[in-house]
């Protein structure tokens, strides 16, 4: 996973697969990233799969940023992952942007 | 009259407008902008007025062309019907950016806006963005009153703050008469991970009430363990289509070895069509080494839809090891196998697969061209002299997608095309898709060359466009 700050805002770019174990190692990394700044933004640009268990690493990462006032964001993702999100709601419980550009406002 | 009451916070000026207030006020807010150089956004609150009248119209404009000058952003926040319909009829509405800013409301009157469907979605959001004791016992109290529609956003949005203190609310809600609370109970009880509840959701996936099976499947696969793919595998069998789909967008969820399987199993003994394309598009998101070839054998499949599927679905996890087999196959006799074919090799690098994809173009029938083009504009490393031949093809639909697939791989070279052909191309089409490609790449000079061209087009969309990007 890359970070880098673009106009003043960490943006992580996850990458291939997002399942129990990756979205753990991507859930700890961002903690650490949290802890030194108020917001993230997690662009699933390069992410192919993703299934449940790497969803659920996911929503706990949400919510011990939004415990802590940190603010989790997600961006352009293709319409496979936009799904899941909207199939399971959650696409009402982050904020979900199509573009990196427009997360990053 | 009323002091002007306003505040900067951020480099955001914001103005709370009262009814009293005057044109003076409306002034003041061009001088204080004026006096701060660090506001770059400007917020025109007009949450506490029903009506406005027309001096004040003449302030704002002037806020605009205050806002303009300094190159910053306006923004009118609580705009009511009324004041809008003036903005319309005064032709002002486009000047501004319209819209809700919850900070001015009060609670009571935020939850009243659960029951505007159209509002309640950004008013739950929020409320969860700023959710505290206040707010949480509001809602409880919301959902004690029992109203269905405030009950069920007041349950989302509790969902939506992450509150895992209410827990028994949510479990007791699974029971509601109405399907709308039962359906934010599901969601709401997979988002916070209460695996206790999950027995209870699989009651509900055979549901006939709309949205209960749906919920509950996304709860389920949210909630899941290495048992689910099991159970959820006997509801691919039942009687009902929409209950089938709903396994397997949840099978698809998991996305484990058994969910696989049976999967794969199901798409060999499914009969409806609509059920076989999503199975061939939920099985597409597997890892599994089979899945390329159980794609590539459903690009032969009677379903027109579903060999498009299949097509993505290559396309998707990359053509790999079957690249020359579908290659070949964009010559087949049936000229949509031949379409789906090529429509699959997006993302190929390798020149001299490039140069047999080009190779078939002048042998096939025109969907299967035109596929082509398209897939060209998705392949890297493209010589752009094969689609810039295409320009001058007779057929408007060939010209706009080779123009297409320029824009796609060959940004300047498409510039220099879309700038001969959006105003001598004679399809209209064409001539949409080069004023894009002007305006998606914006060259020095390319506002005052699309106003010269509003003289002579005569396309209403394309004037529309052009009008809408630059102003008359």
């Amino acid at each position: 996973m890359n970070v880098k700050n673009v106009n003043g805002k960490n943006v992580a770019y996850l990458e291939g697969e997002i399942n129990a174990q990756t979205g753990a190692q991507v859930k700890a990394e961002i903690n650490t990233l949290l802890n030194k700044g108020d917001s993230v933004i997690l662009s699933f640009k390069s992410v192919v799969y993703m299934n449940s268990s790497g969803l659920r690493e996911i929503i706990d990462l949400f919510k011990t940023a939004s415990k802590n006032k940190k603010e989790v964001s997600l961006c352009d993702m293709n319409s496979d992952i936009r799904e899941m999100f909207s199939f399971t709601g959650l696409d009402k419980v982050f904020k979900i942007y199509d573009t990196e550009a427009a997360a990053i406002g | 009259m009323v002091e002007l009451q306003y505040e900067i916070k951020n480099g955001v000026f914001k103005a709370h407008i009262n009814p009293d207030n005057d044109l003076s006020d409306i002034s003041e807010v061009c001088n204080i902008v004026e006096e701060h150089s660090e506001v770059v956004l400007i917020g025109i609150d007009l949450y506490k007025c029903s009506y406005i009248q027309s001096k004040f119209l003449a302030g704002l404009v002037a806020v605009k062309k205050l806002a303009m000058v300094r190159k910053i952003n306006i923004e009118l926040l609580n705009v009511c019907d009324n004041i809008i319909q003036v903005l319309q009829s005064t032709n002002l509405q486009k000047l501004f950016v319209i819209k809700d800013d919850f900070a001015s409301y009060p609670l009571d009157a935020l939850f009243e806006r659960f029951l505007d469907t159209d509002k309640a979605g950004t008013v739950s959001e929020y409320l969860a963005a700023n959710y505290d004791d206040n707010i949480q016992n509001k809602l409880i109290e919301l959902i004690d009153g029992g109203n269905p529609l405030l009950v069920e956003y007041a349950i989302l949005t509790m969902g939506r703050a992450q509150d895992y203190q209410n827990l028994e609310i949510y479990r007791k809600a699974l029971n509601a008469n109405e399907a709308s609370v039962k359906s934010a109970a599901i969601l709401v009880l997979g988002w916070i991970g209460d695996t206790q509840s999950k027995e209870q959701l699989y009651s509900y996936l055979a549901s006939k009430e709309i949205g209960i099976s749906e919920a509950a499947a996304a709860s389920i696969a949210l909630l899941s363990d290495d048992t689910d793919s099991e159970k959820l595998a006997k509801y691919l069998h039942d009687s009902d289509i929409r209950i089938r789909l709903v396994a397997i967008y949840a099978l698809s969820l998991i996305n484990d070895e058994k969910a696989f399987e049976y999967l794969s199993n199901a798409m060999n003994e499914e009969k409806d069509e609509a059920v076989r394309i999503q199975l061939t598009k939920k099985i597409a998101l597997f890892k599994d080494e089979r899945v390329g070839r159980i794609l590539l054998g459903l690009l032969d499949d009677n379903s027109i839809q579903l060999r498009e599927a299949a097509a993505s679905g290559l396309s998707r996890r990359g053509s790999g090891e079957f690249t020359s087999i579908l290659v070949e196959k964009i010559g087949d006799n049936d000229n949509w196998v031949g379409f789906f074919a090529a429509k699959s090799l997006a993302g190929i690098e390798d020149e001299n697969i490039i140069k047999k994809i080009e190779s078939y173009y002048d042998k096939v029938e025109q969907n299967v061209k035109l596929a082509i083009i398209e897939v060209l504009g998705k392949c890297k490393g493209v010589d752009p002299s094969f689609l810039l031949s295409k320009l001058d093809d007779t057929n408007e639909d060939i010209r706009k997608e080779a123009l297409n697939s320029l824009s796609l791989m060959h940004g300047p070279v498409a510039l220099t095309a879309a700038i001969k052909l959006f105003n001598k191309d004679e399809s209209w089409l064409v001539r949409y898709k080069a004023v894009n490609i002007i305006l998606e790449q914006k060259p020095v000079g390319y506002d005052n060359l699309l106003r010269a061209r509003l003289k002579d087009e005569t396309n209403k969309y394309i004037l529309e466009h052009i009008i809408g990007e630059i102003g008359e």
